[in-house]
């Protein structure tokens, strides 16, 4: 928990990230998520709680903590009178990097995120893309085993981005554990193993991609296209006791099953047993958006009634997840 | 890319060291800027060679007008002093950004998140705030000195002289960027550092204008005092930055917007809390009554105010001790046999018992030693001094209080001198109300110091202006305890103690 003055800006947050993870931390602005990470890193301190990183007591033992841990900030906030390199240079000493190894391993990072050509200049005369990489590049100079990254490619290029979300990935098979703090719902889904969505200061809901589409978004839906005009749904297909159709379009319609497995197939023979053709039979996109924006939008949360929230939340949940709303 | 299994880090370094990692990236920071190499050269070289071919120019007026004396002796090894706190007083920008710049900047999260300590990152950007100060100082003086030399006039000053400038240049630059800095930790922005600025400047303008005082008046020992009295300051200010120096504060405090609504919320907090209920933060739920004000508030702000009130104290019994020991000066014996102190000192022969004399003092406008007149001077006597404490680190307050017991220590002086015993009198005409009189002085100027101290110190968990409401709450509080104490002194001193001192001392009121 942390409190300023009056204000609470997180009240409850539990999380555990392991090696080669990647945890992603969704959230409106304001929501606490650059709280969390500040108290993570060691810079905040937490008005009660305890977080430990890599084994260190974040209270306790913050050098430790610091030492291990590489801190994406918000804002890139570079030195705009140094050269890249001195930057690396003065954040690699202060993290006790060896100097052969720290222009080394500059250099690397600076060839792999295309920064090495513009090494001569002053960061000052970077684009936001280059400051944000020069900044991930300093997080990452003293290979740290935890690492925060807060918006890492808001201000980059497709191609930038998907350099550092390509870098993101090597990480992670790296066994760095990684906390990232984003807007970017489609980066956060290919990136996470985990997400989490924090809400005015407590983590309201926490699983994989594919866990809180289904426990929030419900069963999944699939569309089937025919190769000519339908008058009516088949009376086989709608008898299939896990089908619910859902919808009727000239060529085709959708239907939705808890279990596709079975029930797919028994669709594709009902279909072929009347005589009909299938084009395509694909499950209906399902985004995290979706998934967000049905959290974000709840009017009781809206209400900021948390109790209409967690009842609203554990409904949807299976018994044995209900413990990851609870709040 | 490859990634390593094992850290790749080495042990760390010692605190120096890490220290100047941080000095050296900052010093680099600040010799590439242009706006602050150009106003400092101008200040060091330009300046001071302006200043030099115009004294040579007018040299011969001078000397004319002023005498040879003020000229070499007087006005310029002044100048030479007072050159080398001007490029000082440019250089404060550097310090008062030191922190609150780079957050303006947004680059301190990530200072933040490296492995410092507290104590490497405030030593760190101090030193390197610190260089370019003391370093324009030095040369501002020296440049000044070497330049009027090469035109032909004497070096401006004694060799022991010019060490002394410069070390007293160098401990100002040390204890006004030492406050810099800490201003630069406690503001929201740059801007709002500036304003703080005037804080650090007034007063050391002030230490420089008493410098010319002591030079001109040939007190070289005071300077010697001042260099003492400023490098005590640089200890405290150090010892202030360090540890309260927080990062948290640094990072998460936003906004320095001031609301009449919040500063009344904030004082209503502190008056209807107790102390130790305002520290912690809570609240027991007693209500305000008289009894728990005189029970709980009054004695946790003396508790409070214990360290405070011991320096007061201390200071009065060394400057009464100093008194003693100045009596034997033999200006003062020389005065004291002038003035006949002698014959006054004995009951018997002091005029005040023998004619009752009494009634021709007049004090805050009431003729005689009315309790009225002694209650309105002494309490506007402690209000004053609480006052200029206020605005010097309680230190102008602590003085004014050794100058008013001082006396008593030149009284003790003579009376060994002159082979008495001043028992009688101190116990007749000082002890039936100094014994609730002197407490309750003390006690204010302690408070009144712990005021001004409030913003160097906070309390942990409170901000500089949450501590300066504290502080100054406290101090209201505790007037309830003052000013009853300053009244029933003051009747005593009316009515009781001149009757008691003459009394014991021999006379016959």
């Amino acid at each position: 928990m942390k409190q300023f003055g009056e204000f609470m800006a997180v009240r409850e947050v539990s999380l555990k990230v392991e090696a080669g993870q990647i945890l992603a931390l969704l959230g409106h602005n304001g929501a606490g998520k650059t709280t969390t990470t500040r108290m993570l890193a060691a810079i905040l301190t937490p008005t009660s709680g305890q977080a430990r990183i890599g084994g260190f007591d974040t209270v306790k033992q913050p050098l430790e903590v610091r030492k291990i841990i590489g801190h994406l900030t918000e804002q890139p906030g570079l030195y705009n009178r140094m050269r890249v390199l001195d930057y690396l240079d003065f954040f690699g000493e202060l993290q006790s990097v060896p100097k052969k190894l720290l222009r080394e391993r500059s250099e690397e990072l600076l060839r792999r995120f295309d920064l090495w050509d513009t090494r001569q200049l002053r960061m000052g005369e970077y684009s936001k893309g280059m400051r944000q990489k020069a900044a991930l590049i300093r997080a990452l100079v003293h290979e740290p085993k935890v690492l925060f990254l807060d918006e890492p490619t808001s201000a980059m290029d497709p191609y930038s981005a998907k350099l550092v979300r390509d870098a993101i990935n090597d990480l992670k098979k790296a066994n760095r554990a990684i906390i990232l703090c984003t807007h970017n719902l489609a980066e956060a889904e290919i990136l996470a193993d985990r997400i989490a969505i924090i809400r005015k200061g407590e983590i309201i809901i926490e699983g994989t991609a594919e866990e809180l589409k289904q426990n929030l978004l419900g069963v999944p839906t699939y569309r089937v296209e025919l190769n000519k005009i339908l008058a009516e749904i088949p009376a086989a297909v709608k008898a299939i006791p896990q089908v619910k159709v859902l919808e009727m379009t000239a060529r085709g319609f959708s239907f939705e099953t808890a279990e596709p497995t079975t029930a797919n197939p028994a669709v594709l023979k009902s279909l072929s047993e009347s005589g009909l053709s299938v084009v395509t039979l694909s499950q209906v996109s399902r985004s995290l958006e979706a998934v967000y924006l049905k959290i974000a939008g709840d009017t009781a949360a809206a209400k900021g009634n948390r109790d209409e929230v967690e009842q609203s939340l554990l409904k949807e949940f299976p018994d044995n997840e209900r413990q990851a709303v609870k709040m | 890319m490859s990634y390593q299994a094992e850290s790749i880090v080495q042990k760390p370094r010692s605190t120096l060291s890490r220290a100047l990692i941080v000095t050296r990236r900052e010093l680099r920071d600040t010799l590439r800027d242009w706006r602050v190499i150009a106003p400092i050269l101008t200040l060091v070289l330009v300046l001071p060679f302006v200043l030099a071919s115009v004294l040579n120019g007018l040299s011969a007026s001078l000397v004319k007008n002023l005498g040879q004396a003020t000229f070499y002796d007087k006005l310029l090894p002044f100048t030479t002093l007072a050159i080398g706190f001007l490029p000082m007083s440019f250089c404060l920008v550097i310090a008062l950004e030191t922190f609150v710049g780079e957050k303006e900047r947004n680059s301190l999260e990530a200072l933040l998140s490296a492995p410092l300590t507290d104590r490497e990152l405030f030593l760190g950007k101090y030193l390197a705030a610190t260089f370019p100060t003391v370093i324009a100082s030095i040369f501002g003086s020296l440049s000044f000195s070497i330049i009027l030399t090469l035109m032909g006039q004497p070096f401006p000053v004694e060799p022991v002289l010019l060490l002394t400038f410069l070390a007293l240049n160098i401990v100002e630059a040390l204890v006004m960027v030492a406050g810099a800095v800490l201003v630069s930790t406690h503001t929201t922005s740059v801007r709002a550092a500036n304003i703080m600025a005037s804080f650090i400047i007034l007063p050391m303008s002030l230490a420089v204008q008493l410098e010319a005082i002591l030079l001109v008046n040939n007190l070289q020992i005071g300077l010697y005092f001042m260099l003492l009295a400023l490098v005590v300051m640089l200890a405290l200010l150090m010892r202030s930055g360090i540890r309260i120096f927080n990062r948290e504060e640094i990072i998460a405090r936003e906004g320095d917007n001031i609301t009449f609504k919040g500063i009344l919320m904030g004082f209503g907090y502190f008056f209807r809390r107790t102390p130790q209920e305002a520290l912690a933060r809570q609240q027991t739920g007693l209500r305000w009554t008289p009894w728990r004000f005189y029970r709980c508030d009054i004695p946790q702000i003396l508790g409070l105010n214990k360290a405070a009130n011991l320096v007061v104290t201390f200071a009065i019994v060394g400057g009464i001790i100093l008194c003693i020991w100045v009596s034997t000066w033999p200006i003062f014996q020389q005065a004291r046999d002038d003035l006949g102190i002698t014959g006054r000192l004995s009951g018997a022969r002091n005029p005040l018992c023998q004619t009752n004399g009494f009634n021709s003092i007049n004090i805050a406008g009431l003729r005689g030693v009315t309790w009225q007149g002694l209650f309105i001077n002494n309490t506007v006597a402690v209000l004053f001094g609480s006052a200029i404490s206020v605005v010097s680190l309680g230190v102008a307050g602590i003085l004014l209080l050794m100058v008013s017991t001082g006396p008593v220590g030149f009284i003790i002086g003579f009376f060994f001198q002159l082979d008495l015993n001043p028992l009688p009198l101190l116990a007749g005409f000082i002890l039936p109300h100094g014994i609730i009189e002197l407490p309750a002085a003390v006690f204010g100027i302690a408070a009144a110091m712990k005021v001004s101290t409030s913003i160097i110190a906070p309390p942990q968990g409170m901000s500089i202006g949450q501590s300066f409401q504290f502080a100054l709450v406290n101090y209201i509080k505790l007037l309830g305890l003052i000013v009853p104490l300053l009244l029933i002194a003051a009747i005593i001193e009316a009515n009781i103690t001149p009757g008691i001192g003459c009394w014991l001392t021999g006379g016959t009121l």
